[in-house]
């Protein structure tokens, strides 16, 4: 619940005209109890798979592999040493691409915020870099790097750094300017109000463009290797897909989701620790 | 809460009133950026990048000529088809899960796994589902675009101020009432939050589907230029895209004033 809305109000300030609608789930939230909160979802996971099987056995295809077919898959995928392998591949160039859109765009993002002159001059674009598919600049990568590591780092970069961008950006706008002013009339530098202002208060809005960057990054990383370099995970998928094994293919499609849900909750983990002295709305 | 959002952390940054209305626009950045481009192109001579002129030569040709049209109207149709499935499915989805505590406890995992998993690696589930036809594609562009409007209009119910409740409930209104009167009103500005964020995943997963299961419309475009190393054509043809995502947004920005107009500025949040 938390994620979408806040990556509703991280692409609302861009700078479009509904800038950052809060709101506060908390003024009506539904509780539920402690047990409900697992046999609830279990249920849903049952009759899921309840539809799948059934539909699944109707359909008769062999492209659509039933739940439980799809289950022993997964079971024997994860006793695979190729999937290992394909991981690591796909996650280099995740782990690359994601470290320099982080060291990039934070920066950028930062100065954008303060900085009104140079905002001005790059909003339009990050408006625009926000909107364009980025798988269709796939053709100009390949024109550009070609279709090796370079290209699946590039993605991964051009995945996440805009939104990273967006949200820094954010977190410094959005710095109560009595803050500021406090500041300033005690005398503090530019230099200062970094240090002990800007920085500090930004950083929940940070998090969640490194979150939301994150679960960018993987959207990237699977995209050019479905679109464009067969390798790693994308490779595996495209196989799966070519030599009939859909039980196989619909396994790998989980593994992925997983990877990009435990990925994503780790980033979690890692904002609460990063600002716990900021109220978890704010995040 | 506006005032305070434009004016926070911006220094006061004065270089005479004409110049700063120019840069605010914007204009002044996508000047300065055509020219840079123009001439890194010019001089670079990259295949990658080619020279502004050359591609909005392109774009006019592709416009004028109607080469781009039968593209245009197909991917549109995918688009309107699936961006409508997510309005309906996620705005109804979303009203229950806000207003069913034992629907929301069965979905929300789902859904927000659903939300940021990446979409297309769906894509393969589709194809072995419906083929190449058109239905694969308008299911890809729903998982791009129903969750979110789902995740946002369940938050939005859920927001609805107690008080609001409170209030309705001291005038004895029934629960239906409640719901249309109160409920709904009340919950629209963020449920278009959560539209506005769709749309544009709801373009992005057109482009993918096209580009990745069916080779059909402006992804099919973008494919074909790609083999020819054409980047003219494939930047042309992204604008294209960026002009209708950004036309699609600013429509439901206007329905959205018209619809949450009467609020005050507040409750709007803008």
């Amino acid at each position: 619940m938390k994620s979408a809305a806040s990556e509703a109000t991280s692409l609302d300030s861009s700078g479009r005209s509904g800038a950052g609608r809060s709101f506060r789930p908390q003024s009506r939230r539904l509780s539920v109890p402690r047990a409900d909160a697992v046999l609830y979802p279990l249920a849903t996971l049952v009759v899921i798979a309840v539809v799948w099987e059934v539909g699944a056995v109707a359909a008769d295809s062999l492209l659509i592999p039933t739940f439980t077919e799809t289950v022993t898959a997964l079971g024997a995928l994860i006793f695979n040493p190729r999937l290992w392998e394909a991981l690591a591949i796909s996650n280099q160039a995740l782990i690359v691409g994601f470290t320099i859109a982080l060291f990039v765009g934070i920066p950028l993002g930062l100065a954008l915020g303060r900085y009104r002159g140079l905002a001005a001059v790059a909003n339009p674009y990050l408006t625009i870099l926000l909107t364009v598919p980025m798988a269709g600049m796939i053709p100009l990568l390949v024109m550009s790097v070609g279709i090796g590591f370079e290209a699946r780092v590039l993605m991964v970069f051009l995945f996440t750094v805009i939104v990273v961008i967006v949200n820094a950006r954010a977190g410094v706008r959005e710095v109560d300017p009595a803050l500021i002013e406090m500041a300033r009339s005690f005398g503090s530098g530019e230099l200062q109000l970094w240090r002990q202002i800007l920085l500090p208060a930004s950083v929940p809005a940070v998090m969640v463009g490194v979150r939301l960057g994150l679960s960018h990054a993987v959207t990237g990383m699977v995209i050019v290797e479905l679109l464009l370099v067969a390798a790693g995970i994308g490779h595996l998928i495209l196989e799966y897909q070519a030599f009939l094994q859909p039980g196989s293919l619909y396994a790998t499609v989980v593994v992925v989701v997983l990877e990009a849900l435990v990925l994503i909750s780790a980033a979690n983990r890692l904002a609460q620790r990063a600002a716990p002295w900021l109220e978890p709305a704010t995040r | 809460m506006t005032a305070i959002r434009l004016r926070a952390g911006g220094r006061p940054w004065r270089p005479g009133a004409w110049a700063g209305s120019v840069i605010k626009t914007g204009g002044f950045g996508l000047v300065i950026g055509l020219i840079v481009w123009e001439t890194l192109g010019q001089t670079l001579r990259y295949t990658f990048l080619p020279p502004a002129s050359r591609v909005a030569g392109r774009l006019v040709d592709l416009v004028t000529s109607g080469q781009i049209l039968p593209a245009l109207a197909t991917s549109l149709t995918n688009l309107a088809l699936g961006f409508a499935i997510s309005l309906g499915f996620g705005i109804a989805i979303g009203l229950g899960m806000g207003v069913s505590r034992r629907l929301a406890a069965s979905l929300d995992p789902y859904v927000n796994a659903l939300l940021t998993a990446p979409s297309l690696v769906f894509a393969p589930i589709f194809f072995s589902i419906w083929g190449l036809g058109r239905q694969s594609i308008v299911a890809l562009i729903v998982t791009y675009s129903v969750f979110v409007v789902i995740v946002n209009t369940s938050a939005a119910v859920r927001a609805v101020s107690s008080d609001l409740h409170e209030m309705a409930r001291s005038f004895d209104t029934s629960a239906a009432q409640t719901f249309r009167w109160v409920t709904l009103p009340a919950a629209t500005p963020l449920i278009f939050t959560g539209i506005r964020v769709a749309a544009a995943r709801a373009v992005k997963g057109m482009i993918n589907g096209e580009m990745f299961i069916a080779l059909i419309g402006l992804g099919k475009m973008i494919q074909d230029a790609q083999h020819q190393l054409d980047a003219t054509t494939v930047i042309a043809v992204l604008s294209i895209v960026v002009a209708v995502a950004l036309l699609l947004i600013t429509a439901i920005d206007r329905i959205d004033m018209r619809l949450n107009g009467w609020l005050p500025r507040t409750e709007r949040g803008t």
